[in-house]
């Protein structure tokens, strides 16, 4: 169950997504070290860090595609139950879709597969107009570029309404507009009560999106931030990341 | 489970929509069609006759069966099932599906591939035919085998995996277990070798024994091949029976097991989706293993200008894979295999070497396709590098000629241990499958060329073998007519002449293969 309480203007609140000292290894390698953080309903967190820090390996964990120590827990439920990823709506980094099957049909896979009842049509005719791809509903998987299938697993999670999103490099392969709706859908989603997690190294993506903040040094946390703590020192995120990340790396050196 | 029916529903009738939907896609799998049914009644006019190298039927069947369970079951510990996509993996592993159903789906699909594949076991129509003197009910029975023993060890790769999952010290117990049960293979074969009569009658003996028939599943559908081809259905309907068991049982196993699975599928999906979308592109992966002993730190590179990339193409090969033996070896290995075994069983033949030699080609032309000149001809730096094109051509072409030397040596030895031919039989022999090297390498080049904006890739593939056998065919002729008329030596020197021209001429003629990477 949950470890923690937060209290907000709005009363006490439960983390969407709970970590508590995840820790994965691949063979000696250790890429994620003791991660311990949470992320709030309402809030957008944002997990930064260079190349190799762990970020993705760490999304995984939590999409529960892969064995960890350590505990995760997604609105309480464990984050491999059934529960919890009926909760998970999960953007992955690399686009994938099912060659065979057309837009709309992957709209109602998904609808099948997490049980959805009435109203996820006009959901998915809405979430197909804004990106675009109403024109498209009837072409295969194997015929979308990867923007379009980037833009196809982008509704596919946002159908099931999730309460927790977890998004790993969102705008890359997307083009202008795409970003520009994605980057109101995050705010959206805020608005409605979503936790949303982003794991990202474009800092210039999601500058101005974020509440909270992990950077990520080596597999372990190496700051975390609310977005009043950073506006109240004078830095932007931007100085913030390079301060962080290259004294860490010269004291590594 | 309902949306699983949905995804394999409408999976199957979006593919079959879309043949119909483009005619054109359906050009190359009319002409396999036409050449598997081609091949099925090319021999069913003649009568079957008497049954005959029953044993050495049964032998290979067994062989062929442990074959696949040894490198499913390895590839299964290594990389991972690859019964998932990277679609599979994004939507279906973080939908609240339960695991073990989406576990039994992959299986279903795999199964369902298996029974496509086993069509191409019509082609081995002419060779029963021919060989053994069996007709279609063992073609039948064959494939009935091949598809309940895919089938199980599919399923049995997947327990296997669930259990490492959970376990992962099993992991290396499994591994060591599967590689000693190769050693007692190698010890029986040993053992009867020793009994008496030569090394080909001791693998027979070995492998086409009855003994089999008593293995759970792997010797179930061999039973189920030999029954079939000898018209005892009773009994190879028992088999099946007892095979259906044996999947069920697996099943079983899979059902009650604590699948958490997610992991060791994702290298394998992932892999697999880095594989297709670079043959999207037009680019080849590089599939082969890297050593793990690989040594990182090396001697700068040798080269300057076009010879820079020789060097870091023989770099790379030396990291990836020993040069003595990788996929290509195995071609060389099986033509006198192959001639040893139709020696044994035809008795002396005029033809043998030609028949060894065609045998190692045919393997080579499939196994061509894994070689590293389509992969090079991607990399942009060869199109920008300041050399001669025709330099830069020649150096990617080279270490597959180094290869190919080795391969010819190993050859070259096989042919002599198993077959005792006579010194101009077995240096016109090396001469001539040394030139099958050059030509299949320069091939790739113009295959690129010819076939470098084709998008089907069905219908490349067809290309690429039709074009492959024209290449080499004329010179082969000529060899087979000569060596008839004079001698084994002058037909050999002759196609291996013929070889070295073509893939000169090619070069040339692909010298301008450089100017634009379209």
């Amino acid at each position: 169950m949950y470890k923690r309480l937060y209290r907000t203007k709005e009363g006490v609140i439960y983390p969407m997504l709970h970590i508590n000292g995840l820790t994965k290894r691949y063979g000696k390698l250790l890429a994620n070290d003791h991660l311990s953080f949470d992320v709030l309903p309402g809030r957008i967190t944002i997990l930064l860090g260079p190349n190799g820090a762990g970020k993705s390996t760490a999304i995984k964990a939590i999409a529960g595609l892969s064995r960890f120590e350590g505990e995760i827990t997604i609105d309480g439920h464990d984050n491999k139950s059934l529960e919890a990823k009926r909760a998970l709506g999960y953007i992955p980094e690399t686009p994938s879709v099912y060659e065979f099957l057309t837009i709309n049909e992957h709209m109602e896979f998904i609808a099948r597969a997490y049980g959805l009842t009435g109203g996820w049509r006009q959901r998915a005719d809405a979430l197909l107009a804004r990106f675009e791809l109403d024109d498209k509903r009837t072409k295969l998987g194997k015929e979308l570029s990867k923007g379009m299938q980037q833009k196809v697993s982008i509704c596919c999670a946002l159908l099931t309404e999730p309460t927790l999103l977890l998004v790993d490099e969102p705008m890359v392969g997307l083009d202008p507009h795409a970003i520009k709706e994605l980057k109101a859908v995050f705010r959206e989603e805020r608005d409605r009560g979503c936790a949303v997690l982003i794991s990202t190294h474009m800092l210039d993506s999601v500058s101005e999106l974020w509440d909270d903040l992990r950077i990520l040094m080596n597999g372990k946390i190496a700051a975390a931030r609310t977005r009043a703590e950073v506006d109240a020192s004078g830095e932007s995120l931007e100085e913030l990341f390079f301060d962080i990340t290259e004294r860490k790396e010269a004291g590594a050196q | 489970m309902k949306a699983l029916l949905y995804l394999l529903r409408k999976t199957i009738q979006n593919a079959l929509k879309e043949l119909v939907k483009k005619p054109v896609a359906l050009i190359p799998y009319l002409v396999i069609a036409g050449l598997l049914i081609f091949s099925a009644t090319m021999t069913s006019g003649e009568p079957a006759g008497e049954v005959r190298n029953l044993n050495a039927y049964a032998a290979i069947v067994n062989g062929v069966f442990l074959l696949i369970f040894c490198t499913s079951l390895l590839q299964g510990l290594k990389q991972g099932m690859a019964l998932f996509s990277m679609a599979d993996v994004n939507l279906l592993f973080t939908a609240p599906v339960n695991p073990r159903k989406i576990l039994i789906y992959g299986v279903v699909r795999q199964a369902g591939i298996l029974v496509l594949a086993s069509v191409c076991m019509l082609a081995q129509y002419p060779n029963l035919r021919m060989n053994c003197g069996l007709g279609g009910e063992a073609v039948a029975g064959l494939m009935i085998g091949y598809i309940l023993v895919g089938v199980f060890c599919q399923l049995f790769s997947a327990n296997l995996y669930a259990l490492c999952a959970a376990r992962p010290q099993w992991r290396k117990r499994i591994d060591a277990m599967l590689k000693g049960f190769m050693v007692l293979l190698a010890i029986g074969v040993v053992i009867f070798a020793m009994r008496g009569g030569d090394f080909v009658s001791a693998l027979v003996r070995f492998f086409g024994s009855d003994a089999w028939n008593y293995v759970p599943a792997l010797g179930f559908g061999r039973a189920i091949a030999l029954h079939s081809a000898v018209g005892q259905w009773g009994a190879a309907m028992v088999y099946v029976l007892l095979s259906l068991l044996c999947c069920g049982a697996m099943v079983l196993w899979l059902v009650r097991s604590d699948a958490d699975y997610y992991e060791d599928v994702l290298f394998a999906a992932e892999h697999a989706y880095n594989v297709k979308a670079a043959a999207k592109e037009g680019k080849v992966v590089s599939t082969g293993p890297v050593s793990k002993r690989v040594k990182r730190e090396l001697p700068p590179l040798r080269g300057h200008g076009a010879s820079a990339f020789f060097y870091r193409a023989m770099r790379e090969q030396s990291r990836k894979s020993l040069w003595l033996f990788s996929l290509s070896t195995i071609a060389a290995l099986a033509g006198p295999l192959f001639g040893m075994f139709m020696l044994r069983a035809e008795g002396p033949d005029p033809n043998w070497l030609w028949f060894v030699l065609f045998f190692s080609a045919y393997m080579l032309v499939f196994l061509s396709m894994t070689n590293s000149v389509p992969r090079e001809l991607t990399q942009h730096y060869l199109f920008v590098a300041p050399a001669r094109p025709v330099a830069k051509l020649a150096a990617i072409c080279a270490p597959q000629l180094i290869k190919h030397t080795a391969d010819t040596v190993v050859f070259l030895l096989a042919t002599a241990l198993l077959l005792h031919p006579s010194v101009s039989e077995l240096l016109g022999s090396g001469l001539f499958y040394l030139s099958l090297g050059a030509v299949f390498a320069s091939g790739m080049l113009l295959i690129e060329r010819l076939l470098g904006k084709l998008k089907n890739k069905m219908l490349i593939v067809l290309l690429y073998f039709t074009i492959l056998i024209l290449l080499v065919v004329p010179g082969a002729v000529a060899a087979i007519a000569i060596s008839g008329a004079l001698s084994v030596l002058a037909g050999c020197l002759l196609g291996a002449l013929w070889n070295v021209l073509a893939s000169l001429l090619i070069l040339f003629c692909c010298r301008g293969l450089l100017s634009a990477t379209a």
